[in-house]
C-alpha cells in the first residue's frame, strides 16, 4: 500500500502523466469557441430584418446579412469585396459627400436618408469601428428601406395636391377640347391648320386622361362594386385598345375562358386596368421592333382569362414578345411616377394605378419577364365567394 | 521500477552562443520580446548586446528588471501587467535562477487566469504559455531546462514550488562567455548549488539510467572544474565545463527531482526575503550522511565520479570518501560549513521540519525519514559555525 501510493506520487512529480500544454489543443479550442461565436452572430445578423452591412476603409464590403442581400437580389458572394457606392447606388466613383468618410473622420455615429438603387429610400445609420487600439478600421451601416413610407406620404400631399389640380385644370381643358373639336368640324382637312388644331384636340384629350388617372389615384376607395362578369370587362377593355395595338401591326390573340364565374368589382376600373397593361404591352413589343429585334418573327399580344387551378381565383393574363423588363427595373415598375418610356410617353401612374385598382379588389398583379424576350402581366382576382359560405358563419 | 519520463528543452550551447537568439524567437513565432534581465546581468552589458541581435531579427522588445534576487507573488503580477501592456508574445530571460524563474512566472500568468498562487504544486498549468527562451547567466540553477520555478508568497513567507512540463523553455541557450562575468562568491554558490542538484536528482528514487547519465557526467564536471572557476573569471574551458555542468544537472533534477536537502533548504530559504548563499551546498554532506545506506553504490559510484580511485576500497568506505570529496570542494570554494550564523531558535526547527516533510522534493528521498531525523539534522547544521570545517 505504502509502495502503491509512494509510486503515485513519484509518477505524478516526474510529470508521467502530464504534457507541456500544446498551442494545438489550445488554438483548436479557440477556433471552435470563435465558430461559435460566429455562428450566434450570423443567426443573430440574419434574423434582423434590415441591412446591415460592414465595410473597410477602402469602402469596400466586407460582410452584409441575408436582409442586405435579399435587398440587393444577390448572393453574397458577389456583395462582399464590391465596394459599397456601386451595391447601394450602382455608382462607379465614391459619393460625394461620402457617409463612411464622415464616421470615419467624426468617429460618432450618423445617419442619412437617400435613395439608392431600385429607387428604394433607406434609412442610413453608419457606425464607426474601432481597434483595439482605438484606431478606426471600418463602419457597420444599419440601413431601413422606408421607401414605402416616404412614398405614402409623397402620395398623399400627392393625391391631395392632384385632385385640386385635376379640378381646376378641368374646366379650361372641357373648354379647349370642346372648342377644338367644333373647329376640327368645321375646318378644311386640306387646310394646314387643320392638323394644328388636331394636335391641340388630341393633346387635349391627353392632358383630361392623365387627370382622370390622377384622380383615380387620389380616390382609389370610391369604387362602386357590382357583380361582374370578366369576360364582358375584357371585351369593352378590347374595344378600346383593339384600334391602337393593330394600328401598330401587332397580331393580337384572345383566348376566353367560357365559364368564369361573376366577381364582385368595379367594372370601369377593371377595365382601366386591362387597357393599361394593353397597352404597356403594345409599347414593350413598339419598343423591340423598333429596336431592330424583328428578326423575322412579328409583334404579338396574348390576352387569355383563365381560373386558377388551386384557388377561387380568377386571371386575366396579359402577354407580350417585346423587349422585356430589366431585372433591376422590376422592384420599382409599381412605384409611382417610375417610367421607362420616353419623357411624354409615360406618366409613371399606370401601373401604380392598375395595382391600386387590383388590390383594392382583394387582388394582386404578377409579372413574369424575360429580357429581350416579353413579358407576360397577371391580374389576378378573387372570385366572389358562393353565398352559402357567409350564410353558414 | 516507476514509470518515468524524460523532458528536456532545445538546447543551444556555445561560446558567444548568445548571438543565436534573435532567431530563436522569431523561430518561435514572436515579433515582440519580453525581456527579463536581472539588473546585475544588464550592468554588465550583456542586455545591450542582446539587443543587438534582437533588432538584427528584426524583432520589437519590452526590457524589464523590476524583481528583487527573491522574486515575489505581486512582482510577477506586475510582470504579467506589462507584458500584456507592451503586446509582447515571446519570454526572453537572461539572468541567474531568479530571473528565469520570474520569466517562468509571468509566462505563466500571461495566458492562464488568476493569480500566480494558483499554480503552486503540481501539473496546475493548464493553458499553453508563450515561447519561452531563457539565457543563463550563472552556472546552476538549471532553471534553464528544469519543469520548476520557485516564487515567494509575500503574505505566507513561505516559497511556492510550481512543478509543470509546460515551464520547460523552449530554448535553453547557454553562452558560457556569459558565465565569465559573475563574481567568485556566485561562481562558487551557484557551481555548489549544481552540485547539490547533481547528487540529488542520482540518488533520487525517481533517478533513470537517462537522468544518471547525466547527473554523473555534471558531479564528475564540478569536481573537476569548479575550483579554477571560482579561482578565475577568464578562464574559458572551465566556465564552458561549469556551462555544460549546468546542464546536465538542470536536465537530470528537472526529470528525476531532488531530495531531503531541497526539502530543507526550501523551508530555511522561505524564512529569508534575501538569498543567504548557497544553503543547499551546507546542507548537502549532512544529507548526504543520513541517506547514504540507502544507495552505498550509489554513493561509490559518486566518489568515482569526483575523480578517487576507489578501486582498494571497500563500497563503504567509497561512499565515506564522497561525502569527504564534497565537504573538501565546498572548502575549497568557501561555502560555510554550518549555518549557526543565520541563529535560528531551536523552537524553530520542529515546524521546519514538518513543512520540510510536506515539500515535493522530499517524497524522492532515497532514505525514508520522520520529524525527528529532520529535526536531529537541522540541529546539527545550525550549531555548526560557518567555519568549522
Amino acid at each position: 500500500m505504502v509502495i502503491r501510493s509512494k509510486k503515485i506520487l513519484i509518477e505524478k512529480l516526474t510529470g508521467v502523466h502530464s504534457s507541456k500544454k500544446s498551442y494545438y489543443v489550445a488554438l483548436k479550442n479557440k477556433i471552435n469557441e470563435l465558430l461559435e461565436i460566429k455562428r450566434d452572430w450570423e443567426v443573430t445578423f440574419s434574423a434582423v430584418t434590415d441591412l446591415l452591412v460592414f465595410i473597410n476603409q477602402d469602402y469596400e464590403i466586407q460582410r452584409v446579412n441575408q436582409a442586405a442581400t435579399d435587398f440587393f437580389t444577390m448572393p453574397e458572394e458577389k456583395v462582399v469585396g464590391a465596394k459599397c457606392y456601386q451595391i447601394f447606388y450602382g455608382r462607379e466613383a465614391k459619393c460625394n459627400p461620402c457617409l463612411g468618410d464622415q464616421v470615419l473622420q467624426s468617429q460618432k455615429t450618423s445617419y442619412q436618408q437617400s435613395r439608392t438603387r431600385y429607387n428604394r429610400v433607406l434609412d442610413i445609420f453608419a457606425y464607426p469601428a474601432f481597434t483595439e487600439q482605438d484606431e478606426p478600421y471600418g463602419v457597420t451601416y444599419y440601413a431601413k428601406d422606408v421607401t414605402r413610407f416616404v412614398d405614402s406620404i409623397k402620395l398623399v400631399s400627392m393625391g391631395e395636391m392632384s385632385a385640386g389640380v385635376a379640378h381646376e385644370l378641368n374646366s379650361p381643358l372641357t373648354a379647349i377640347v370642346g372648342n377644338a373639336q367644333l373647329l376640327l368640324r368645321e375646318s378644311d382637312p386640306d387646310n394646314p391648320q387643320h392638323q394644328l388644331i388636331k394636335d391641340i384636340h388630341s393633346s387635349g384629350i391627353r392632358c383630361q386622361r392623365i387627370i382622370k388617372n390622377l384622380l383615380t389615384f387620389s380616390r382609389q376607395d370610391e369604387f362602386s362594386f357590382e357583380d361582374v362578369n370578366l369576360n364582358d370587362v375584357v371585351d369593352s377593355a378590347l374595344a378600346l385598345a383593339t384600334y391602337q395595338i393593330e394600328k401598330s401591326r401587332i397580331e393580337l390573340l384572345v383566348n376566353k375562358h367560357p365559364d368564369i364565374p361573376k366577381i364582385s368589382g368595379s367594372a370601369n376600373s377593371l377595365e382601366q386596368i386591362i387597357v393599361n397593361l394593353l397597352l404597356n404591352a403594345r409599347d414593350a413589343v413598339e419598343s423591340k421592333f423598333q429596336a431592330g429585334g424583328k428578326n423575322g418573327t412579328i409583334g404579338q399580344i396574348t390576352l387569355d382569362t383563365r381560373l386558377h387551378p388551386e384557388g377561387e381565383l380568377a386571371l386575366v393574363e396579359i402577354s407580350d414578345n417585346g423587349c422585356g423588363i430589366e431585372q433591376d427595373d422590376i422592384p420599382q415598375i409599381f412605384n409611382p411616377f417610375f417610367t421607362t418610356k420616353q419623357s411624354g410617353k409615360g406618366t409613371g401612374l399606370g401601373l401604380s394605378v392598375s395595382l391600386g385598382i387590383a388590390q383594392a379588389h382583394g387582388g394582386f398583379i404578377d409579372v413574369q419577364t424575360v429580357i429581350g424576350q416579353g413579358s407576360t402581366f397577371s391580374l389576378i382576382l378573387p372570385l366572389k365567394k358562393a353565398d352559402c359560405e357567409s350564410e353558414e358563419s | 521500477m516507476y514509470t518515468s519520463k524524460f523532458v528536456t528543452p532545445e538546447i543551444i550551447f556555445g561560446t558567444g552562443s548568445l548571438d543565436q537568439i534573435g532567431e530563436c524567437c522569431s523561430r518561435l513565432g514572436s515579433t515582440k520580446v519580453f525581456l527579463v534581465a536581472d539588473q546585475g546581468i544588464e550592468r554588465c552589458g550583456w542586455v545591450d548586446k542582446a539587443l543587438v541581435f534582437l533588432r538584427e531579427a528584426s524583432l520589437d522588445h519590452f526590457l524589464w528588471s523590476d524583481f528583487s534576487a527573491n522574486p515575489r507573488d505581486f512582482e510577477v503580477e506586475e510582470g504579467c501587467k506589462r507584458y500584456l501592456k507592451a503586446g509582447c508574445d515571446a519570454v526572453l530571460a537572461i539572468g541567474g535562477g531568479s530571473a528565469v524563474d520570474i520569466a517562468k512566472a509571468v509566462a505563466t500568468l500571461s495566458t492562464n487566469p488568476g493569480r500566480i498562487h494558483d499554480y503552486e504544486g503540481i501539473d496546475m498549468i493548464q493553458e499553453p504559455l508563450p515561447p519561452l527562451i531563457v539565457v543563463p547567466s550563472t552556472a546552476g540553477s538549471g532553471a534553464e531546462v528544469s519543469q520548476f520555478a520557485i516564487i515567494s508568497d509575500s503574505k505566507r513567507k513561505i516559497k511556492m514550488t510550481i512543478i509543470s512540463k509546460s515551464l520547460v523553455p523552449d530554448i535553453a541557450v547557454s553562452d558560457p562567455l556569459i558565465l565569465s562575468t559573475v563574481n567568485s562568491k556566485l561562481t562558487a554558490n551557484t557551481g555548489m548549488e549544481a552540485l547539490s542538484h547533481a547528487v540529488e536528482a542520482y540518488l533520487s528514487l525517481a533517478a533513470t539510467d537517462m537522468t544518471d547519465i547525466h547527473a554523473l557526467q555534471a558531479i564528475r564536471l564540478i569536481a573537476a572544474s569548479l575550483r579554477s572557476s571560482v579561482a578565475s573569471q577568464v578562464d574559458e574551458a572551465a566556465k564552458i565545463a561549469m556551462g555544460q555542468a549546468s546542464l546536465h544537472a538542470g536536465i537530470a533534477f528537472s526529470n528525476a527531482v531532488l531530495g531531503l536537502t531541497h526539502a530543507m533548504t526550501h523551508q530555511i530559504g522561505g524564512l529569508f526575503d534575501q538569498p543567504i548563499g548557497s544553503i543547499s551546498a551546507v546542507l548537502l554532506p549532512y544529507v548526504m550522511r543520513f541517506n547514504m545506506i540507502a544507495c552505498i553504490d550509489k554513493y561509490a559510484a559518486i566518489a568515482e565520479a569526483m575523480g578517487a580511485q576507489t578501486k582498494h576500497l571497500t563500497k563503504r568506505e567509497a561512499a565515506e570518501m564522497a561525502i569527504e570529496m564534497v565537504r573538501e570542494l565546498a572548502r575549497d570554494v568557501g561555502i560555510p560549513a554550518g549555518l549557526a550564523e543565520l541563529e535560528l531558535p531551536e523552537e524553530a526547527i520542529p515546524e521546519l521540519s514538518r513543512n520540510a516533510m510536506n515539500d515535493a522534493c522530499f517524497i524522492t528521498n532515497p532514505r525514508d525519514a520522520d520529524e525527528d531525523d529532520i529535526s536531529n539534522i537541522f540541529r546539527e547544521v545550525l550549531k555548526t559555525r560557518g567555519g568549522e570545517h
